[in-house]
């Protein structure tokens, strides 16, 4: 239901500087609870297609549709995970998680009601009135996503949401939201640099080259849900990692870009 | 994150300011007994003058007279202060518009006011408002237009990204964000506004704390002006730490 053709976004120059080519014939599909997984090197523009699609950022060319209608704003149908959380320092944790609904202008009792309801359901029941400083990295975070739960969006955006933890806070939030989306089933557009955590978490990869971003290959993850932890054991996991990683260095060493590029990878 | 650390060390700050001020008062005392200067008349003669100039109803009506210019001053810098300060930083044409007299004023040094004002306005408690006015307003503006510029970029996207409309995003985001540097302006132009205050009174000599100093002091009465000294820094720090105490209550969040 989300539909990105031939998208193109130059960023103005600044002072002297040229202007950026962001994207440049972009194209994405998500299905209906479909889980994507946008993977590619730094600076490719991944988070410049999750602004897009969250109708933060204009764009020169192209097309960028939700449900067959074009992309015009923010909308209740979209919410956003981000790296570095954006909580609000000054609220305490249900008021941070009401803050979207806030902003939708829910009236307080409902805000509160379905706030105090995701709040239990990212595991943080008994921190309502801690504010973000008394938090760990990763409960945080759990703060960041039961706030765009609130809203009940059918799409997520998530913006290498867990980028900003350890490794191992890292594993449980993502067996966290794996649990949360197996029940929730939205539809997810998730920002990484990381090919473990794409294979793990996603039902299609999307590897994005360098900049201007375009979508240089679309990869099925071959794991059936609901998938258990014990998936990144097969053999079949290890190697898709590897095949992205591979793919990733080659990007890394060309600094052209795989413009041409046949399917010997 | 341990809660008893937390209150070891501020624990121990108190204890570190109070062994000093007892350290100081002591020397004083020692040396007011041991040197006999006129000026440095022991501790114990100047509290005792102090106290009996709190019970004097005189220095109670100079006390007064002085509180009064110092709320109606310092409270029409923050009225005006904070939305001028504001607007200034939410919109850039509004600072462009008062950034040069912005600059000027906080550049000039605020004792030029004061002889100025009472030659134009006269010797009234007006006058005197007017002068704890200019002391304190320019500080409380330009800190709070410093604090409402330097709006959270990452968390304004985050509003705008759940739909938050311009005045949302002002009053939800960007306003409270703003309220650290808006509490140090105000704690800052308190400060100032005690100094405006005694620098006024002390130049027209007829009324208020300043004046008294300049009664006594004319009359080399080094208890006495001694005295009044102890009772304005009590009201001084009583003054800023009552801001302070509003500072941490309410911007708690910014440590």
């Amino acid at each position: 239901m989300i539909e990105v053709r031939g998208c193109m976004k130059i960023f103005p120059g600044r002072e002297g500087h040229p202007p950026t080519r962001a994207l440049d014939g972009f194209d994405l599909t998500v299905r209906d609870e479909e889980f994507v997984c946008l993977l590619g090197p730094s600076g490719c523009g991944k988070t410049t297609v999750l602004r897009i699609l969250a109708g933060l950022l204009p764009w020169e060319a192209g097309e960028v549709l939700i449900d067959g209608r074009p992309v015009t704003g923010p909308g209740p149908d979209r919410a956003m995970v981000f790296q570095h959380f954006s909580l609000l320092p000054w609220a305490d944790v249900e008021e941070n998680v009401a803050f979207g609904l806030e902003m939708r202008r829910v009236p307080a009792a409902e805000r509160k009601r379905a706030a105090r309801h995701w709040i239990e359901a990212v595991g943080l029941a008994g921190f309502e009135h801690h504010h973000p400083r008394q938090l760990s990295g990763g409960m945080q975070q759990r703060v960041g996503l039961a706030r765009a739960l609130a809203v009940d969006p059918r799409i997520l955006l998530m913006d290498e949401p867990f980028g900003s933890v350890d490794s191992q806070t890292r594993r449980l939030l993502q067996e966290d939201l794996a649990r949360v989306q197996q029940k929730e089933r939205k539809a997810v557009v998730f920002v990484t640099h990381s090919m473990d955590e794409a294979v793990r978490m996603g039902d299609r990869v999307v590897l994005m080259g360098p900049r201007p971003g375009r979508v240089i290959e679309s990869i099925e993850v071959p794991f059936p849900r609901p998938r258990l932890p014990e998936v990144r054991k097969e053999n079949a996991f290890v190697e898709l990692k590897e095949y992205l990683w591979g793919r990733l260095q080659a990007m890394q060493g060309d600094g052209t870009g795989l413009k041409t590029q046949d399917a010997s990878g | 994150m341990d809660p008893g650390r937390g209150k070891r060390i501020a624990g121990s700050g108190w204890r570190g300011a109070a062994i000093s001020l007892l350290a100081g008062l002591a020397v004083w005392e020692i040396a007011g007994r041991t040197l006999g200067f006129p000026f440095l008349p022991p501790f114990s003669t100047v509290l005792s003058a102090g106290l009996d100039l709190i019970r004097s109803p005189e220095v109670r009506r100079h006390l007064g007279i002085s509180l009064i210019s110092l709320a109606v001053g310092f409270g029409l810098a923050a009225g005006l202060g904070l939305p001028v300060g504001a607007l200034m930083g939410r919109f850039r044409k509004v600072e462009y518009f008062f950034d040069l007299y912005l600059h000027a004023f906080l550049a000039t040094p605020s004792l030029i006011y004061v002889p100025i004002l009472f030659a134009l306005f006269g010797v009234g408690r007006g006058t005197q408002a007017a002068v704890v006015f200019l002391y304190s307003f320019f500080v409380i503006v330009a800190n709070t237009m410093v604090g409402v510029r330097a709006g959270d970029a990452a968390l304004t996207e985050m509003a705008r990204s759940f739909g938050a409309g311009e005045r949302q995003v002002f009053f939800r985001v960007i306003l409270p964000g703003a309220l650290p540097l808006v509490m140090a302006g105000l704690r800052l132009g308190m400060a100032r506004a005690m100094k405006g205050m005694i620098n006024g009174e002390m130049f027209i000599a007829l009324m208020g704390l300043g004046a008294l100093i300049r009664t006594y002091g004319g009359r080399f009465d080094a208890v006495h002006v001694l005295g009044l000294l102890l009772l304005i820094v009590v009201v001084a720090v009583l003054g800023v730490g009552l801001v302070q105490a509003l500072e941490r209550r309410l911007a708690r969040w910014a440590d």
